[in-house]
């Protein structure tokens, strides 16, 4: 009922809600994504084991960020949060040219997964501060990102640290999200 | 599949039995009991606090029970562990007198990993002649992004005054997603003279914005230049240990020349940059309509 009543008042202001799977190798800043815009800090964070998930605010938008564990034996597991996801946020450490290959199959897996057909595809090329890291164009060709068709997609360069290039990120979910509701695409609805 | 899995468990299981032994027991940072990872680049087993701070610095950690190993790894992890880290990172440092940092102080952690593994202050004998030089350009590279982060200042405050600051200049690059060096893990000496090609960046201004595909080809060069200045410091930080004991520090002049080469060099690839405009814009990483 508080959930009827929840989606109506939503309906009239105009706050649309958005669900997000963000993945990612180990050790490529999901975690400083998540809590750089969850509480606009960076955390010193751990490995992840399991899942994070917060709600990030951005214009109108409601967000539900889930940061899921990167490392080998957990990416069996990433399968099990694509349901009723609108987007997917990969992240990428640019810097890490020895691992973009592992990147890649990790990535298109992900997107080749039925469930996850419809949800648009932002990629992080994070760690841009770096010296040495890959542009994000690089990184668009490591992932494959340009032979993707009738596939809605971004690439943005970050800096999680700093902050930089997050939220140009989810304006371009929202906007798209947006778009995609305005011209009544096929769209899964929470 | 069945092979593989089976090696892995195999593999787990030898990790697990190194991690029992005495001196991998304990986490080799702070001391601190049940050591559930291991960070690849020094072939240490850890606690999970010292995980993420080794993470921050760019060092490879990877959880026992997570992560799949490759056997050039486990063989690693076999002949180094903490006993043999002890003898190179923690050679200066008197363990009797000495005591660890807490696990419970993040940042007294952080400045402590820095000096021991970023810095290497400890891994020369007091009177040694030179600190070994360990596969140094990783995190040459985090001294320099350190310096950018909002973390920076705990770590700045403590790091030496000396030549330190100069080196990392003379790596570094003004912003994000500007440039396209290849880093690499074993520096490889190229003498500055056959370094020709400049190297490719775009606008430093814009870290938001996907940056241009960047034509391959002279990467190599670029690599060369990062990784020659990237050598530098091991031998420059040696300088406070030298001042310390008294000796005289013949390697230091050898430091600051290769440094300002090397600026020079990147100087040149700055100066070329205009020239090597793209023409790529932010439109042709866009959205591509269903």
């Amino acid at each position: 009922m508080g959930q009827v009543f929840r989606k109506l008042f939503d309906a009239l202001s105009g706050t649309r809600d958005m669900r997000v799977v963000m993945l990612g190798l180990d050790a490529a800043g999901k975690t400083t994504i998540l809590y750089k815009l969850h509480i606009g800090e960076v955390l010193s964070t751990v490995p992840t084991i399991g899942f994070n998930v917060e709600k990030v605010q951005y214009k109108n938008v409601v967000f539900t960020v889930w940061d899921v564990g990167g490392q080998e034996k957990l990416r069996p597991l990433w399968r099990h949060y694509f349901s009723n996801t609108d987007g997917l946020i990969y992240v990428v450490d640019s810097l890490d040219r020895e691992r973009i290959g592992k990147a890649k199959a990790e990535f298109q897996t992900i997107i080749n997964d039925p469930l996850m057909l419809n949800s648009v595809i932002l990629v992080f090329a994070n760690k841009q501060d770096m010296k040495g890291a890959m542009t994000p164009a690089e990184v668009c060709e490591g992932l494959g990102v340009y032979d993707l068709r009738n596939r809605i997609w971004h690439v943005q360069g970050t800096c999680a640290l700093k902050g930089d290039g997050l939220y140009e990120g989810l304006d371009w979910l929202a906007t798209t999200l947006k778009e995609m509701r305005a011209s009544g695409v096929q769209h899964r609805l929470i | 599949m069945a092979s593989r899995l089976k090696e892995d468990e195999k593999n787990e299981k030898i990790l697990r039995g190194l991690s029992k032994l005495p001196a991998n027991r304990r986490c080799i940072n702070c001391n601190s009991q049940g050591t559930q990872y291991v960070c690849t680049n020094f072939a240490t087993f850890i606690c999970i606090n010292c995980s993420g701070i080794h993470r921050e610095f760019t060092h490879r950690v990877k959880s026992i029970s997570m992560a799949k190993f490759t056997p050039q790894e486990i063989t690693a992890l076999q002949e180094g562990g903490n006993e043999r880290a002890k003898g190179i990172y923690f050679k200066g440092w008197d363990f009797e007198r000495q005591s660890l940092p807490d696990s419970s102080d993040i940042d007294k952690l952080r400045d402590f990993i820095k000096h021991v593994y970023v810095d290497q202050r400890f891994a020369g004998e007091r009177n040694v002649d030179k600190p070994p030089v360990v596969k140094v350009g990783k995190e040459t590279l985090n001294q320099e992004r350190s310096q950018d982060s909002e973390q920076s200042p705990k770590k700045d405050k403590t790091a030496p005054v000396n030549e330190t600051s100069n080196s990392s200049f003379a790596t570094r690059q003004e912003s994000m997603g500007s440039t396209s060096r290849v880093v690499k893990d074993d520096p490889v000496t190229v003498p500055p003279a056959k370094i020709l090609g400049p190297p490719k960046l775009d606008t430093p201004s814009t870290p938001r914005a996907p940056t241009p595909v960047a034509p391959v080809q002279s990467i190599e060069t670029s690599s060369n230049i990062k990784d020659k200045s990237a050598q530098n410091p091991p031998e420059v930080k040696m300088v406070p240990t030298i001042s310390l004991i008294d000796f005289d520090s013949d390697p230091e002049p050898v430091p600051r020349q290769q440094t300002a080469t090397a600026n020079k060099i990147s100087d040149v690839g700055w100066a070329s940059f205009d020239t090597q405009k793209p023409s790529f814009t932010q439109d042709h990483l866009q959205v591509l309509t269903i």
